[in-house]
């Protein structure tokens, strides 16, 4: 660690390190440090650690990264264009029924907490519970996108078609509960 | 402060019409810098590769805001380093233990290195420096990154900052210090664990002060 010195050329110091040191204040810093032990001590320190910055490389980006950059802003350019296309009205329509599509997958993550935290004592039923939960929620997931994705072509040529579509989420999310109710009876 | 490049702004100009192909001559020129900045602050590739989208993302959508009287850089810069401030934060609770720390040896050269002012660190060298920096405090490590991989004077670090020179001056003190006392703590519990030869980083690494 840093020993106690005089810390009145420490400024002298860090100035002359950024190269931002005046001549006559280097050569002053010169005669301190020919000096002082202490405060030589620390400029070598200092320097230490400017040298290893100073050589540090620049980090190069992946060569794809500009290329994903620009089909990320394509999409969402693409999926704004797509909602400005809509009149306010049906914006909003959309909105609602997104909210209360997400809203009816509440309860199943509701579910998965609960299995998951109940399972943290025995690691063999925990990695059970894992892979059945994240089974099941892969299975909404993948099913809700398809509903959206439906809902986002009818929404440009029939509005009205579109949120009576999404309104069809606590349906499918049902059906596909009463098929993992199936799936798990004991044989 | 640098000023604005014509052909910048006539991207800049064409992108805010919507021109894709004009933002992505600005991704093409500023993709290294930004990269570079967010693996800086954050100390992983994939996640600086993250941050650098979102950085684009965010400076492609706010780019009527970008006042054409400043730089393009400092502004894209100020956006990708706010960005890595906020992410960095959120997972401030993971990060490395200390056991995860660079060793001395390793962060020593061999005898075939060349001299420090002839060749950039190794990858592993470079990788352990990373590994000191994630050590600082976001607000210290910033302004040492901005000074030393790019080159920005107080003032220009101070802007992108929101905060005074004399602030920045302030904070690049302490964070060579720190960097400082962390290569003294290294260096300590090292001592008998690297020999005398690897010992030569110390030495090549340690220019002596011209008044000695």
């Amino acid at each position: 660690m840093s020993e106690e010195f005089n810390p009145q050329p420490l400024d002298m110091m860090q100035e002359a390190l950024d190269g931002q040191l005046p001549d006559e204040m280097t050569e002053k810093l010169l005669d301190i440090l020919g000096r002082d032990q202490s405060a030589a001590k620390e400029y070598d320190r200092l320097q230490r650690v400017d040298t290893l910055l100073k050589r540090a490389p620049q980090q190069r980006a992946p060569a794809r990264l500009a290329a994903t950059i620009m089909a990320r802003l394509a999409q969402r350019m693409q999926a704004e264009t797509a909602l400005s296309d809509l009149s306010p009205e049906t914006q909003k329509l959309m909105m609602w029924s997104l909210t209360a599509s997400m809203m009816a997958t509440m309860p199943m993550m509701e579910a998965a907490s609960w299995l998951v935290l109940h399972a943290q004592r025995d690691p063999e039923v925990l990695s059970e519970v894992m892979l059945q939960t994240i089974g099941w929620m892969s299975l909404v997931t993948e099913a809700l996108i398809l509903l959206l994705e439906g809902a986002e072509d009818l929404a440009r040529t029939q509005p009205e078609l579109a949120t009576a579509t999404l309104a069809l989420a606590p349906y499918m999310l049902g059906s596909i509960l009463d098929h993992l109710d199936e799936a798990y009876q004991p044989r | 402060m640098a000023k604005p490049d014509p052909k910048i702004l006539e991207w800049v100009e064409a992108a805010l019409e919507e021109d894709q192909d004009a933002f992505a001559e600005l991704v093409y020129l500023f993709q290294d810098p930004v990269f570079n900045l967010c693996y800086r602050m954050l100390g992983d590739a994939g996640e600086a590769e993250d941050a650098t989208q979102e950085a684009f993302l965010r400076a492609f959508l706010n780019l009527r805001r970008y006042d054409t009287k400043r730089s393009f850089k400092t502004w894209l810069m100020s956006i990708a380093s706010n960005h890595c401030i906020d992410r960095w934060r959120k997972r401030r609770m993971q990060l490395v233990s200390l056991d995860d720390e660079p060793t001395a040896a390793a962060l020593a050269l061999s005898s075939s290195d060349p001299l420090p002012e002839q060749a950039a660190l190794s990858a592993e060298q470079s990788e352990l420096l990373q590994g000191l920096l994630m050590k600082l405090e976001e607000s210290y490590r910033l302004p040492l990154i901005l000074r030393y991989w790019y080159d920005y004077s107080y003032a220009e670090i101070a802007q992108l900052m929101d905060t005074t020179e004399s602030a920045i001056k302030s904070r690049l003190f302490r964070a060579r210090r720190t960097l400082a006392d962390l290569l003294s703590d290294r260096d300590a519990r090292a001592n008998g664990a690297i020999d005398d030869e690897d010992d030569r980083f110390k030495r090549l690494a340690t220019p002596k002060p011209k008044g000695n």
